[in-house]
């Protein structure tokens, strides 16, 4: 029995192959019969096309790199410039606020006005000379206990001064407009009302309040004090001892700094990256 | 390595051509080219595409070899790494035709008149074929005009074959391939490859036994 399923299976495989030699030679056969018929080749557009590519392909290499040595250059200069111009860009925009804490946390002591009880009227005024006291213990104070007494004191300052502001038509000396940005910026944020107030009583109001009390109490070497004022500018003078000063210029609209040439007197070195933010408020008379 | 020169290269082997290629020798493409476009070109004609498709897919195919180069290794016969790459193009080719019919299916809603292109291109070629063979064995032609149509029938049974089928026959018939070097192109067994051959010649001579005299 599985010899006769086996005969069967030989026998269909020997047909199946002679069936498939059988259709392999009718298929050649007709290939022969077509073969002059069938000679179809791409055109020689296509070749050149192919062929162009190819050739070009190889060529590349040379291009690219010199491209992209071209363009990696091109990439860092832009960076450096970007880089250099933020570095310079931040740099300017130090706050002196920044600058005084800095120098208050290093131990210096500066070299400030100086005002008499007398001409402390006002809130304001208390928070000009306790600003002053920090000065000029500044050696003495340790940073935390300085930035805590500033912020209460702050704190007080800023309630009272907005009472005040409704309430009086006198002068508002220390609220600056920078003053009065910060404030605004509080009412909105509670949350960074402790860092803010910090930097908002700084040296600017300390010298706002200086240059519009013309009598000013000169107990140190070196102060600056209102001169004259005109439309457009402030005449300041700065002065190193009782004799020696230099006078400038305070533009009022744009508050820079513009030194009076004078051949007489000695040039003193000028804190330009303080001065050069104060804020001038005109008393209201 | 050595390069080849430009007198030794009608002896050089395609691989070494397709290496030196590669190394940067332009002219060893021209050699390589020269050699093949045309068993490349008739394996796309062959599959019943037009004349434009089928030189649109022998240039994909020899820009995709050109950009290989590089990457070429002396493992295989240049020949099977080059159908490799061709029947990759051509089938490349189907799904963006296949998609493209969806595309045009749904948007023109219209399943009767659609309907998949390759079978009813198929079915269409099944009609000429037709036609043709009942025009030459009822009309008296010349022997010239018989072998043209015979050239057309042959054609148009090849490209009636499924995909499969007719890839394998192309190989095997038009471009020489044994079936263990098919199943390396085609990435199938070769017992597959034998079956797939068989009954495209089964069915060829089939289609094609009326022009047999």
């Amino acid at each position: 029995m599985s010899n006769k399923y086996t005969d069967n299976n030989d026998k269909q495989i020997q047909a199946s192959a002679m069936q498939q030699q059988s259709d392999e030679a009718f298929i050649n056969e007709l290939y022969n019969e077509v073969s002059e018929e069938d000679q179809s080749q791409p055109s020689e557009l296509l070749d050149q096309r192919i062929i162009n590519a190819a050739h070009k392909a190889v060529e590349k290499p040379k291009n690219s790199r010199s491209n992209l040595k071209w363009y990696s250059s091109l990439a860092t200069a832009a960076s450096l410039t970007l880089v250099i111009s933020l570095v310079v860009l931040q740099q300017s925009n130090i706050v002196p606020n920044e600058q005084a804490n800095n120098m208050l946390k290093q131990g210096i002591t500066l070299q400030k006005p100086m005002i008499s009880s007398n001409d402390i009227e006002s809130l304001a005024d208390q928070e000009v000379v306790a600003e002053q006291m920090d000065y000029q213990a500044g050696a003495s104070y340790s940073t935390k206990m300085v930035t805590k007494e500033r912020m209460v004191r702050t704190t007080q300052y800023e309630k009272k001064a907005k009472l005040s502001k409704q309430k009086s038509s006198e002068p508002m000396i220390a609220a600056s407009p920078v003053f009065m940005a910060h404030s605004n910026q509080r009412e909105e944020s509670k949350t960074k009302e402790d860092k803010t107030e910090i930097i908002d009583l700084s040296i600017q109001q300390l010298q706002q309040y200086i240059l519009l009390n013309e009598n000013l109490n000169v107990e140190d070497q070196w102060v600056w004090s209102f001169e004259s004022e005109n439309d457009i500018e402030y005449i300041i003078d700065i002065f190193r001892d009782e004799e020696q000063y230099i006078q400038y210029r305070l533009d009022k609209a744009i508050f820079k700094i513009i030194e009076i040439p004078s051949q007489d007197l000695t040039i003193l070195p000028l804190n330009r990256s303080i001065l050069s933010k104060i804020t001038i408020i005109k008393a209201n008379n | 390595m050595v390069l080849p020169t430009e007198d030794s290269k009608e002896s050089v082997s395609d691989e070494a051509l397709m290496l030196a290629y590669g190394k940067g020798q332009a002219s060893a493409f021209d050699s390589l080219y020269q050699r093949h476009k045309q068993v490349v070109f008739r394996f796309f004609v062959k599959q019943g595409l037009s004349l434009a498709i089928a030189e649109e897919l022998c240039h994909d195919t020899w820009l995709k070899l050109i950009n290989a180069r590089e990457k070429y290794q002396q493992q295989a016969l240049f020949r099977t790494y080059l159908f490799t790459i061709a029947r990759n193009t051509l089938i490349d080719h189907y799904k963006k035709k296949s998609t493209q019919n969806e595309v045009n299916h749904t948007n023109n809603n219209s399943d009767n008149d659609s309907g998949n292109n390759e079978s009813s291109d198929y079915s269409n070629n099944q009609g000429n074929h037709d036609d043709l063979a009942t025009n030459i064995t009822t009309s008296p032609v010349c022997e010239q005009q018989q072998k043209e149509q015979l050239h057309i029938a042959l054609s148009l049974n090849i490209a009636a074959l499924p995909l499969e089928q007719r890839e394998v026959f192309l190989l095997k018939q038009e471009s020489g391939f044994s079936i263990e070097q098919i199943a390396q192109i085609t990435a199938q067994h070769q017992e597959k490859v034998k079956s797939s051959w068989r009954y495209a010649l089964k069915r060829l001579r089939k289609g094609l036994q009326h022009y047999v005299k």
